[in-house]
């Protein structure tokens, strides 16, 4: 009897349907300002240099979008922001660790010391994201600060 | 009614396990052997299948998330089986898949396997109830592009993109007109170096596996038929410069199917899979699909 009870609810639970949980189907990309004062929240990790960084213009699941970051130091008088550029190549990777993949590569532009633009930033599917900001020798990696975001 | 049960049999394994064991986004899965399961010596079969994304990512969290992106997958797959003594046989599977975003597409070979089956019960003697039962080994070649090494988002990825070995078993069985199979898996993925513009590293995939139901109704030349799979991988860390500690995948595949076998040399089969019914699914995307398969037998 209790061997028939076992497989009965050991069948229930594998047919079991699936319930569905489905979230909002607008894309919830949270907007950051850049910050004036340099709070240093967001850092790489061997050189310690601070980041901050704003939507230019959002993405869409359709169409690319482009953010502006700026890399500084906290002034060692008054803690406000000095900017400085980064050493070497400097990129952006879209990363989606639960799942494995990037996203279509990004492109970074510097504008000013310590003022950078990424274009073509683009989310394949919705989810938990990582923004790696990344700074490269040839094919090396040599710093990194990451971004987690959800979309 | 029983021989061509058998035969009708055999061909929905093929359309099960060739389909369904594959996630609906970016590649995933091994994919499953080509198996003489029915009284014949050799198969040759091909299949066509066209999936549409309906849920492009569950989460970590199970959450459910939908995308306004067109999202599909066709795959075109060739495979074959032969009988190499009684009761012994060896078989090949070479998909070539073709995935489509909105306005882009990639194509491509996926993950070729191969297998080595053993009949191990027999049903000579057409038990009441002991069904028959065939054992697989199983090396999954890296042909197809991993979605780690994707630089499209996945567009590009192909299969699972790492050597891998497995085994497995099916068992069949036929009482008159109905019958069932039940068919389970395991394979082990292996890690390997990969270095593109986005990460550097080694993957370190590790276990999955597959667990099948299903049972049909047979008449002269028809088989309904219906079957569910549940797959799990492990998460597939990365190793380097950049680390990430993956997440582990599982999903449900349910699938529909009819089979028509004119004469016991040829048979076709049209299969509706839905990975959106069944199971717990967690950090996969999902879809639902049309799958057309012809199959060619040889007696022995």
């Amino acid at each position: 009897m209790m061997s028939r009870l076992v497989f009965v609810l050991s069948a229930l639970a594998l047919t079991a349907c699936a319930e569905p949980r489905y979230t909002d189907p607008t894309p919830q990309i949270v907007n950051r300002s850049a910050t004036a004062n340099a709070d240093c929240s967001i850092q790489f990790g061997t050189s310690r240099t601070c980041l901050s960084w704003t939507w230019e213009k959002l993405p869409t699941e359709n169409e690319t979008g482009s953010l502006i970051f700026k890399t500084y130091r906290p002034n060692t008088f008054d803690q406000t922001a000095v900017a400085q550029d980064l050493e070497g190549q400097v990129g952006l990777v879209l990363w989606m660790p639960s799942m494995g993949h990037g996203s279509t590569p990004a492109r970074v532009q510097r504008l000013d010391t310590g003022t950078y633009r990424a274009t073509n930033v683009h989310f394949v599917m919705p989810g938990d994201w990582e923004f790696r900001f990344q700074i490269k020798d040839g094919n090396n990696l040599t710093d990194e600060a990451v971004v987690s975001l959800s979309i | 009614m029983k021989r061509s049960s058998l035969f009708l049999f055999s061909s929905l394994f093929l359309l099960a396990g060739s389909h369904a064991w594959a996630a609906a986004c970016c590649g995933g899965g091994v994919a499953s052997p080509s198996l003489i399961a029915g009284d014949h010596r050799a198969q040759l079969g091909t299949s066509l299948s066209h999936t549409e994304i309906l849920v492009h990512s569950v989460d970590t969290k199970g959450d459910w998330h939908r995308w306004r992106q067109r999202q599909q997958v066709q795959v075109l797959r060739l495979e074959g089986a032969q009988l190499l003594s009684d009761r012994s046989q060896a078989g090949f599977s070479l998909p070539v898949f073709h995935r489509i975003r909105d306005a882009e597409n990639s194509s491509g070979l996926g993950d070729v396997s191969t297998s080595w089956g053993y009949e191990y019960l027999t049903d000579w003697d057409y038990h009441p109830w002991r069904p028959r039962g065939v054992g697989y080994l199983q090396v999954v070649l890296p042909t197809g592009r991993s979605k780690a090494e994707s630089e499209l988002g996945g567009l590009d990825s192909r299969g699972n993109g790492f050597w891998a070995v497995g085994a497995g078993t099916l068992l069949t069985k036929t009482w008159g007109r109905w019958d069932a199979l039940a068919s389970l898996d395991a394979h082990r993925s292996f890690g390997k170096s990969i270095s593109t513009s986005q990460i550097q590293g080694t993957l370190k995939p590790g276990w999955g596996g597959n667990l099948g139901l299903g049972a049909g109704y047979n008449t002269k030349s028809l088989r309904w038929g219906g079957q569910i799979t549940w797959t799990y991988e492990d998460p597939i860390g990365l190793d380097g410069p950049s680390s990430s500690s993956g997440s582990l995948e599982r999903y449900a595949t349910a699938l529909a199917s009819l089979s028509y076998m004119p004469n016991p040399e040829w048979s076709a089969t049209l299969g509706y899979s839905d990975q959106t019914l069944f199971g717990s699914p967690l950090n996969t995307s999902l879809g639902r699909g049309l799958q057309l398969q012809l199959q060619r037998k040889w007696e022995r």
